[in-house]
């Protein structure tokens, strides 16, 4: 029997977000993209906390899955920007990856980029693709000096990363296999390079938006199936923007000890959507 | 006009608090809704325990002019009771989220009560006597052999203290999957429509098995999903209008006669993006939080995050005024979609003659605007200055470093006192104000 005094309480959730009480408000100095980041990293932690509720509230949901939305959207705009201009300076416009077709696509940075313009055929991306991409895009000025980079990398011969031979993928050419070597180059302090870790966010996929409302509607379960089986095709893309991430951590400097926090928040969300 | 400017024609001073004092507040006794009737003689409260307590105001008493018109507990009930959703394993709380009386018909009073889910017909009656003198029964309430009963005994009708009964009449149960945000009663007196986050139903009053859905923005795919209904209410004058708003900040009016399931809208109105003050939070803060018709039913009134709009019915365009509740808030978004402010639903209210609107801000602050002169006044529901007839002090919001006195500086908000309900006396200027679980009932005081 249901006590009147046992309500639900947000309590719970509250408490989680205190992590990032400290880095509210936007102070002026903040960079956007480091402010995004902020607003997504509350998005995640909203939804995610939102499964613990009894009751969810669908007007809420729906709103903090706009915001995230509308933060993709941005970061997929901005990285067809930087695609084009990309693929203008450098002049490898017609990449060839042989074996391939289409959003599985191995190489490493132009990759990244790739697939976030290929997923719009996605039709409901989860928060963790766009988290992913806003960690790469994010970094627009990391991603430029690894752009500048370029020029240097495009003379070393292609190889495979060991993470791309973990999943047999076709084997790279052009630029991004470059990247992924220079990935080896930098060391393996990156934080994501561990396979436990990159193998660990196909939890994350959990948090996708439309799993929010499936606890609302049940019809929904059907389509939760299919999804989870589309979701194990795309393992393999959603492990590559955070290779770049990871590198972009150790290129930029100005950047590196903000991204280093931020990191430290994903792997938290990670933790708590492990344990969940 | 309405004291709203303060000075020229009246001030607002304090008449009641009703509420526990203690600083301890249990969630049940948090007010969630609070309407005047339509004579506006009862006060209706619902809280998040499911009860509704209905105030009466007392008659002038010429030997104690004092205590002119003031409010009274006139019934308590429970109108909900926690529930359990078994097939889909979800607790139904039994928190009042709407209250709409009835036009009165008859001695008794009616009103609707909703919880996220089942909506009641409430009937409000008052019994003064009693019917004694049945020879039917023995003392210990047997009933008697009817050979027994030798002679007629008419019953007669005695005096007795007043009671008011309250009965549930009517349940509208089962026909909402999503939370019910709104009800609304129909001019014609016999229908209203209750409106949950993707569905608006329409219902007789007296039919309890069946309700007609008027509009269902359900995707079939509810990966699509990126809208929600927020509020709905039917037209005070035509009852085959009635209008809807989002969450995108959007309101639809729909006109029941173009078709019986009003999906496409006759208006729509929608104010354009400032381009300049976009940020992350533009869809969250522009989400619409209620919408009211003006007693004309000339004008309607949105509420967002931030601002209160006036919409002519006539024109869709843009609204004829805007008026900014707190906007010293633009700059603290963030935080406040961080500890969940942000998604907070005031609510907002017309004087009886549509010149003044009042809508509620934190800590424990309230706004009215004159439409007629444009001016703003913020109020505190406050203990402190909770004396009998004492004047409400007009309270300031500083943003900058230097504070003068009697401001307030943003950063010393109090985010936990909001008032979410407030409600305007149909003809007087009294007005209900809830701050949390107290309820500060406000009078004009004539200079």
């Amino acid at each position: 029997m249901l006590g009147r005094g046992l309500k639900r309480k947000l309590n719970d959730c509250e408490e989680t977000m205190n992590d990032f009480s400290s880095a509210c408000d936007f102070n002026r100095n903040m960079p956007y993209s480091h402010q995004r980041q902020l607003v997504l990293n509350m998005c995640l932690n909203k939804l995610q906390s939102y499964k613990m509720l009894v009751e969810p509230n669908l007007h809420r949901s729906v709103l903090i899955a706009n915001t995230v939305r509308q933060i993709q959207e941005e970061t997929r705009k901005e990285a067809s920007q930087l695609t084009g201009i990309l693929y203008n300076d450098n002049a490898c416009s017609n990449v060839i990856y042989p074996g391939n077709d289409s959003i599985e696509n191995p190489v490493n940075l132009p990759c990244g980029i790739n697939a976030v313009i290929s997923r719009d055929s996605w039709p409901f991306e989860s928060p963790v693709d766009s988290l992913m991409e806003v960690t790469d895009d994010d970094m627009s000025s990391a991603i430029s000096s690894i752009l500048k980079d370029l020029d240097f990398v495009e003379d070393i011969s292609p190889s495979q990363t060991p993470a791309s031979c973990l999943y047999e993928q076709p084997k790279p050419v052009e630029s991004g296999c470059k990247v992924g070597d220079k990935q080896d180059i930098k060391g393996g302090e990156c934080v994501f390079g561990s396979f436990e870790i990159t193998s660990s966010i196909s939890y994350l996929k959990d948090l996708s938006v439309d799993d929010i409302f499936e606890d609302i509607d049940t019809s929904m379960y059907d389509s939760d199936f299919s999804f989870s089986s589309l979701i194990s095709a795309k393992v393999q893309p959603a492990e590559e923007p955070l290779k770049v991430l990871s590198m972009c951590n150790t290129q930029s400097n100005n950047n590196l000890q903000a991204c280093r926090t931020d990191l430290n928040d994903l792997d938290h969300i990670m933790e708590i959507l492990v344990g969940s | 006009m309405a004291g709203v400017g303060g000075g020229n024609d009246f001030q607002w001073c304090f008449s009641q608090v009703k509420g526990a004092i203690d600083e301890d507040v249990a969630e049940a006794d948090i007010i969630s809704t609070v309407e005047f009737n339509c004579s506006g003689d009862l006060l209706a409260t619902g809280d998040k325990g499911g009860r509704v307590v209905i105030f009466q105001r007392e008659q002038e008493n010429k030997s104690r002019p004092h205590s002119r018109g003031e409010y009274n507990v006139y019934s308590t009930f429970q109108s909900h009771e926690p529930e359990f959703d078994y097939l889909k394993s979800l607790e139904i709380e039994e928190k009042i989220n709407k209250i709409r009386w009835l036009p009165q018909q008859n001695a008794a009073h009616f009103l609707l009560s909703t919880n996220d889910k089942t909506i009641k017909l409430w009937k409000i009656s008052e019994r003064d006597k009693r019917v004694e003198g049945y020879n039917l029964k023995d003392d210990d309430g047997r009933l008697r052999d009817p050979f027994r009963i030798t002679s007629l005994r008419v019953p007669i009708l005695k005096p007795m203290d007043l009671m008011v009964e309250a009965s549930p009449r009517r349940i509208f149960a089962n026909a909402h999957t999503y939370h019910i945000n709104s009800i609304s009663v129909n001019s014609d007196h016999e229908t209203y429509l209750s409106a949950d986050d993707l569905r608006i139903n329409l219902w007789h009053l007296e039919i309890t098995d069946r309700s007609f859905n008027i509009v269902d923005i359900k995707p079939a795919n509810m990966e699509e999903l990126t809208e929600v209904i927020t509020a709905a209410e039917f037209h005070p004058h035509h009852c085959n209008v009635f209008v809807y708003s989002s969450s995108k900040g959007t309101i639809r009016l729909c006109d029941m006669r173009d078709s019986a399931l009003c999906d496409r809208h006759s208006k729509f109105f929608e104010e354009p993006e400032d381009p300049s003050s976009r940020s992350f939070f533009s869809e969250i803060i522009s989400s619409i939080s209620d919408v009211k018709f003006s007693n004309s039913g000339r004008y309607m009134m949105t509420r967002d995050y931030l601002s209160v709009k006036v919409w002519d019915l006539n024109m869709e365009s843009r609204p004829v005024e805007t008026y900014q509740v707190h906007e010293y808030l633009r700059s603290k978004l963030c935080s406040l979609y961080e500890n969940d402010c942000i998604f907070d639903k005031f609510e907002c209210c017309w004087n009886g003659s549509d010149s003044a609107i009042m809508t509620g801000s934190y800590n424990n602050f309230f706004r009215m605007f004159d439409r007629n002169t444009r001016r703003d006044i913020t109020l505190e529901a406050s203990r402190e200055s909770s004396k009998p007839r004492a004047i409400l002090k007009p309270r300031k919001v500083c943003t900058g470093g230097k504070r003068k006195k009697d401001e307030i500086n943003v950063d010393s908000l109090d985010f936990n006192k909001k008032i979410l309900h407030t409600a305007w006396h149909p003809t007087d200027n009294i007005i209900a104000v809830a701050a949390t679980n107290n309820l500060y009932i406000f009078q004009d005081k004539v200079n």
